[in-house]
């Protein structure tokens, strides 16, 4: 005997569609009338209706569940489906392959920064040393015995520029106090220590930002590295003033300046880096452009890309931005005008879910790529690993890819870096810190589920 | 230890915790009933014993909890295996796990036959099951249409 789709009963077939998304049920409505009949009872939509609010889908509540009519619910599941799959998971990373190495990192009190660069080098800051690896290759590259200090902490190196050099600023052992030294790597993989930058002594207490062969001490002062010249920014609101002030490199030989304010709004301040073959040391640079984004409490912003005409007068940059900590993901759009005003047009569409441990890096084609952990549940107990990619077009709308990550590592762990071009990940578990894990998700493209290639290392 | 007799007179022992994954079966060997529809029983066999030991739902889940459980269509490597067969096949499964009341795997068939619906067009999915259209040109045009209309242009 055989059975037929059709010959199924009723509440099979309702089992079947309760299993579908809303298209695929208007789908199957358009086959024939048995199936419009039971696409069109009551029960489907209801019960579809149930199961989105329990799986944490976008559906909005209803008051009153009966008082809703059958095209009501339909239209309202409909709109949740398509806010929903914009966020689809796309591809589904699990690990297949496992290898074991062994890094000799010395690990001191403190364990720094973890930083894949290129794809390749792995880059660990513990409080007394600089270990470089290779992850192709397996060996050392470089290796420093460096002073660890507080203010190292306030450090930030920056990979984002032109020529995409990564900078690392240190103290070496056994220098005398208040010297500076910095590493450049660049993008072959050659490391050059310049060990004493005489003219960041006094600046030394200072935050610094390092990149593009400038380094930006205290959101105040801009110091060309090679020429030793110093240019202090003008106009930047005296520290006390101001919550925080956060400094980014901006492609194109700009530097963005945002510091919180105590109202909640955000100041951005744009300067172009002075060209030291031509600017006389001590002249104060003044910003470009600046402008007031109102009411935003930030947690987090991030520099996506820009596109400013040579000239400096026009142009678009383009930021990340996550106002508050279970907040939602926004690309923030800053246009240029010829008066030296900014604007912004921070799009409020990226509806987003619960996430936290969030870190992002840049991909040369300037996508974005942020590695999150999202809330599952409503009761948002459970969280899963997803990456995104974001890339914003010229209206300033992002398109977003979303990718679930699952990292075989056990227990509480720290993602601590994430690679730009090939989206690498660093994940440290808790509590020993002796142990690197590295996902290399190797995806240059994000179509298909790969099996990355799982490295772990383990720090003596 | 149970005897099953299928319709053709075949018969398989099998555990009786493997065969109360059927809540029919439970029922039947309760009540010492007698069941003569035909099932897929080998099949049927070895999907409870893959899945002995697992908690059943509670007997009398009502719907709401129903509602609740996950929407998802994921299915498990094993039983995705196993509930790889032709659509006859297919189809029969699902008859049987509704008429034995095995609740995982009838979710695990209705799940299957729901991917292989998604994605597809109306014709697409007339073609796959054999679907007759029967529904008139006029009212295709007309109604159907009206009723889905807010969904086109979206």
């Amino acid at each position: 005997m055989s059975f037929s789709f059709l010959e199924l009963p009723d509440d099979i077939l309702f089992n079947v569609i309760k299993f579908l998304q809303v298209p695929d049920i208007l789908a199957a409505r358009k086959t024939c009338k048995r199936l419009q009949a039971i696409t069109m009872s009551r029960n489907v939509w209801t019960t579809m209706y149930k199961m989105s609010r329990s799986n944490n889908g976008f559906v909005p509540r209803v008051l009153s569940l009966v008082s809703q009519t059958i095209p009501d619910l339909e239209r309202l599941l409909w709109r949740a489906h398509r806010v929903d799959t914009l966020w689809e998971i796309g591809a589904s990373y699990h690990c297949l392959s496992k290898e074991i190495w062994s890094v000799e990192a010395v690990l001191g009190s403190f364990f720094g920064n973890v930083n894949i660069y290129q794809s390749r080098y792995l880059i660990i800051q513990t409080s007394p040393s600089i270990t470089i690896y290779d992850i192709e290759t397996k060996h050392e590259v470089f290796r420093q015995e460096t002073e660890w200090n507080e203010r190292f902490d306030r450090i930030q190196s920056h990979v984002m520029n032109e020529d995409a050099d990564f900078w690392i600023p240190f103290r070496a052992r056994s220098s005398s106090e208040k010297t500076m030294s910095i590493l450049k790597m660049n993008a072959l993989g050659i490391v050059t220590v310049t060990y004493d930058c005489p003219v960041l002594r006094q600046f030394f207490d200072g935050v610094l930002i390092i990149g593009n062969e400038f380094a930006i001490v205290n959101s105040a002062f801009i110091v060309h590295l090679v020429s030793q010249k110093v240019y202090p920014l003008s106009s930047v609101d005296r520290p006390e003033l101001v919550l925080s002030r956060t400094v980014t490199f901006v492609s194109g030989g700009y530097v963005l300046v945002y510091s919180d304010q105590p109202n909640g709004d955000i100041q951005f301040k744009l300067y172009r880096l002075p060209d030291h073959t031509v600017v006389r040391a001590g002249t104060p640079v003044h910003p470009t452009q600046q402008g007031t984004l109102k009411g935003s409490v930030r947690i987090s912003t991030a520099f996506l890309s820009s596109d400013i005409s040579s000239s400096g007068y026009s142009g678009s940059i383009w930021m990340f931005f996550r106002p508050s900590n279970f907040g939602l993901l926004h690309s923030l759009r800053i246009v240029l005008q010829l008066d030296g005003h900014l604007l912004f047009h921070l799009t409020t569409s990226d509806q987003c879910r619960q996430m936290r441990n969030t870190r992002w890096t840049h991909l040369a084609d300037g996508r974005t790529r942020v590695i999150t952990q999202e809330v599952i549940s409503r009761a948002g107990q459970a969280w899963k690993w997803v990456l995104y990619d974001v890339s914003v077009d010229s209206n300033g709308d992002s398109s977003i890819r979303r990718s679930k990550v699952d990292i075989p590592v056990h227990g509480f762990f720290d993602v601590l870096a994430l690679d730009a071009s090939r989206g690498i990940l660093a994940v440290v578990p808790h509590p020993s810190y002796s142990e690197i894990s590295i996902l290399d998700l190797d995806s240059t493209t994000l179509t298909d589920a790969s099996s990355p290639r799982f490295i772990r290392a383990f720090c003596k | 230890m149970v005897t099953l007799v299928t319709s053709d007179n075949e018969k398989f022992n099998a555990e009786k915790e493997v065969v109360e994954r059927s809540v029919l079966i439970k029922n039947m060997l309760e009540d010492v009933g007698e069941s003569d529809q035909p099932i897929p029983l080998p099949m049927f066999l070895e999907y409870c014993e893959h899945h002995r030991g697992e908690p059943l739902p509670a007997p009398d889940a009502d719907t709401s909890q129903d509602d609740t459980r996950k929407r998802t269509t994921d299915i498990s490597e094993w039983d995705q295996k196993f509930i790889t067969v032709d659509q006859e096949m297919l189809f029969e499964i699902i008859l049987a796990a509704n008429y034995l009341d095995i609740k995982s795997l009838l979710d695990v068939g209705c799940k299957t036959v729901a991917n292989m619906i998604k994605g597809k067009t109306p014709e697409e999915i007339r073609k796959l099951f054999n679907i007759v259209n029967d529904f008139t040109p006029r009212r295709r045009c007309a109604q159907i249409k009206k009723e889905n209309e807010w969904a086109e242009d979206r």
